[in-house]
């Protein structure tokens, strides 16, 4: 202990005078620094006002397109929420919209699915809506994209008012209604029993060509068994083509057999030394049994496309493609040396937290009433190293999961 | 005395008065240090600048001992100061000025070197040994510096724990916390780094064996 303390105390006594004197460039680029950067207390008020900002303009967004479906066993209509507010009456006729009369937002909007009255166009804040197929009214393909379709059925135009409190209400985005257009999102929950091992490849070649792994059993890995799991939102393109996105966290390990390690590594002692690679292991290069598991645990956000290549409702068939922008939370492992005969504990900043994975998969979707069922492999593979640079080889993980999911439609 | 030097430097501005002379007055005004505190406090250029001179070349040392290059390690210094000069209300008058300064680069330098990804450049075995064949030819004029570079020659993960454990002297709970590992990974890359680095010094002749240390 005392050794240890003389050894600390001699390298701080050594370096205790010295000092570097830094370029004129910094103070300049300090000085540039200092007249941009805010007043400490200013960013408070700063961060403040943007964050009303922001408040304010979601409110107002979600005000814009909050519209209710109305309707009693007689009659039915669009309306805007701020208008329940208000006790108004329902007029017996379509009224002509447009942007310039203001009176809509706090009016009931009542709309016929009698197709006669329903041929004349409405203007609707600079938007058109007419008369849709059979029965249903539905705006125009623009406007169903802010407000979802709208569809009013069974108005009776004999009677002349109504007072709001008397109207039963439902969302716009009643399922009855979207189910007629096939328009619908979905969550998907799915989790994902997985293999994993890394992909080991050779940075630069070593006397003119890559290392074979394979004629050395001193080091090498074993794949082992990991477990993902997402929550994705599923909205269709259309009706072969879907996106997806959401969050998962996915645990991926793998385990190193390696003989010793780091520590055994001695530094070279003749002076004629000259080449690292005659840096020797004390211990012979024998496996003496270390199993090392390298653990990684991370959050994704993955962006999916889906293509449907067969099937109806009941049974249907996809394949899918992903990247999965990554971040890796928690990661603990080992690496082979230089040498590719040993192992030494990876330096957490070694670790590349940012990442990104591909995926591919196939499967199946089974309609099972309220929700279906989904299931089918998937590979995937990590696209940049685990390491950043250090080590002479790049080590990409390479993923194959049974993926197992449940989707829940909502409207 | 703030108004004599706010007419000296409108003075300077219009080159009535020159810089030298300018700079003369700040170096007395800024001659203590709670002169400068003050002075960085009402955030009077001048006065950071005084802080600044008085502690870049000292900072610099410890930014450049876990960075890279010389170019990181002002990179590290500039971020370093910015905070000082955002952050300097915070500081209490308990402690030196220079011990809060030196924390503050100290942690920047963490950061930095968190984020940096350059970093990881120059880590290998490979020029350590290269390093130390070099170097042997240059025995006779070893100094102080050379034992900064072989700190510099270890692995960023090893000079890291090692600078915060053995000069800086924070407690391997404190390394572990900072870094965002186990206390036991911190006490083994100490001990690891603290062999490389005796072997190297060894081989360079800037310490000796501490049998040979008792005899002398």
């Amino acid at each position: 202990m005392q050794e240890d303390f003389s050894f600390e105390e001699r390298i701080k006594e050594k370096i205790s005078g010295i000092r570097i004197h830094p370029s004129d460039k910094v103070w300049k680029a300090l000085h540039q620094d200092l007249s941009r950067t805010f007043h400490p207390g200013m960013q408070y008020p700063v961060l403040l006002f943007i964050f009303i900002i922001l408040i304010f303009s979601s409110l107002s967004i979600s005000n814009h397109s909050a519209f209710l479906f109305i309707y009693t066993d007689n009659y039915s209509a669009i309306v805007n929420k701020s208008a329940l507010t208000h006790t108004e009456t329902l007029e017996n006729k379509p009224q002509i919209l447009n942007k310039s009369n203001d009176a809509f937002r706090y009016r009931l909007l009542p709309i016929t699915h009698d197709h006669k009255q329903m041929s004349e166009v409405y203007d609707y804040e600079g938007f058109l809506f007419k008369e849709a197929a059979s029965k249903y009214v539905a705006l125009k393909e623009h406007l169903s994209e802010r407000t979802d379709t709208v569809i009013a059925e069974r108005i009776n135009l004999s009677e002349s008012s109504i007072s709001v409190s008397d109207l039963k209400k439902t969302n716009i985005s009643n399922r009855e209604l979207i189910e007629k257009k096939e328009k619908y999102n979905a969550l998907q929950f799915y989790i994902a029993p997985s293999y994993s091992y890394p992909l080991v490849t050779q940075r630069e070649k070593n006397n003119g060509s890559y290392y074979d792994f394979s004629n050395d059993s001193s080091s090498y890995y074993i794949p082992s068994a990991g477990l993902e799991a997402g929550l994705a939102l599923w909205k269709p393109i259309n009706n072969k083509w879907a996106i997806k996105s959401g969050f998962l966290i996915n645990m991926s390990t793998y385990e190193l057999r390696s003989s010793s390690n780091m520590n055994d590594i001695e530094m070279p002692k003749s002076e004629k030394t000259t080449n690292s690679n005659e840096l020797k292991n004390n211990k012979p290069s024998s496996l003496s049994g270390a199993k090392l598991m390298n653990q990684n645990f991370r959050f994704s956000v993955p962006i999916e496309v889906e293509y449907m290549l067969a099937g109806n409702k009941a049974l249907s068939f996809f394949m899918s493609g992903s990247l999965q922008p990554s971040f890796s939370v928690y990661s603990t492992g080992n690496i082979i040396t230089s040498e590719f005969k040993d192992h030494t504990p990876v330096d957490p900043y070694l670790y590349r937290r940012f990442n990104v994975l591909t995926g591919l998969e196939c499967f199946f979707r089974l309609n099972a009433g309220s929700f279906d069922i989904q299931a089918g492999p998937q590979i995937r593979y990590q696209l940049l190293s685990n390491n950043v640079g250090a080590s002479p080889y790049r080590e990409h993980l390479m993923d194959y999961s049974m993926k197992i999911g449940i989707i829940k439609k909502i409207y | 005395m703030i108004f004599i030097k706010l007419f000296i430097n409108q003075a300077a501005l219009s080159n009535i008065f020159p810089k030298e002379i300018v700079y003369l007055v700040d170096c007395i005004m800024y001659m203590t240090e709670e002169a400068i505190l003050k002075g960085c406090l009402n955030k009077e250029r001048a006065a950071q600048k005084a802080l600044y001179e008085k502690y870049s070349a000292k900072m610099l040392v410890i930014c450049y001992r876990y960075a890279p290059n010389i170019a990181d390690a002002e990179d590290m210094l500039q971020e370093s100061f910015i905070k000082v000069f955002s952050h300097i209300h915070q500081f209490e008058s308990k402690g030196s000025l220079e011990g809060w300064v030196r924390k503050i680069v100290v942690h920047t330098s963490i950061n930095q070197l968190k984020k940096n990804k350059k970093f990881s450049d120059c880590i290998d075995v490979v020029p350590m040994a290269e390093y130390i064949m070099q170097k042997e030819k240059l025995t006779a004029n070893l100094e102080s510096k050379d034992i900064i570079d072989c700190i510099r020659m270890l692995p960023v993960g090893y000079r890291t724990v090692l600078n915060l454990y053995a000069i800086e002297g924070y407690a391997h709970r404190e390394i572990a916390e900072m870094l965002n590992i186990e206390e036991s990974t911190s006490r083994s890359q100490y001990v690891r780094a603290k062999q490389m680095l005796e072997k190297m010094l060894l081989r360079l002749q800037i310490i000796k064996p501490a049998a040979e240390k008792k005899r002398s």
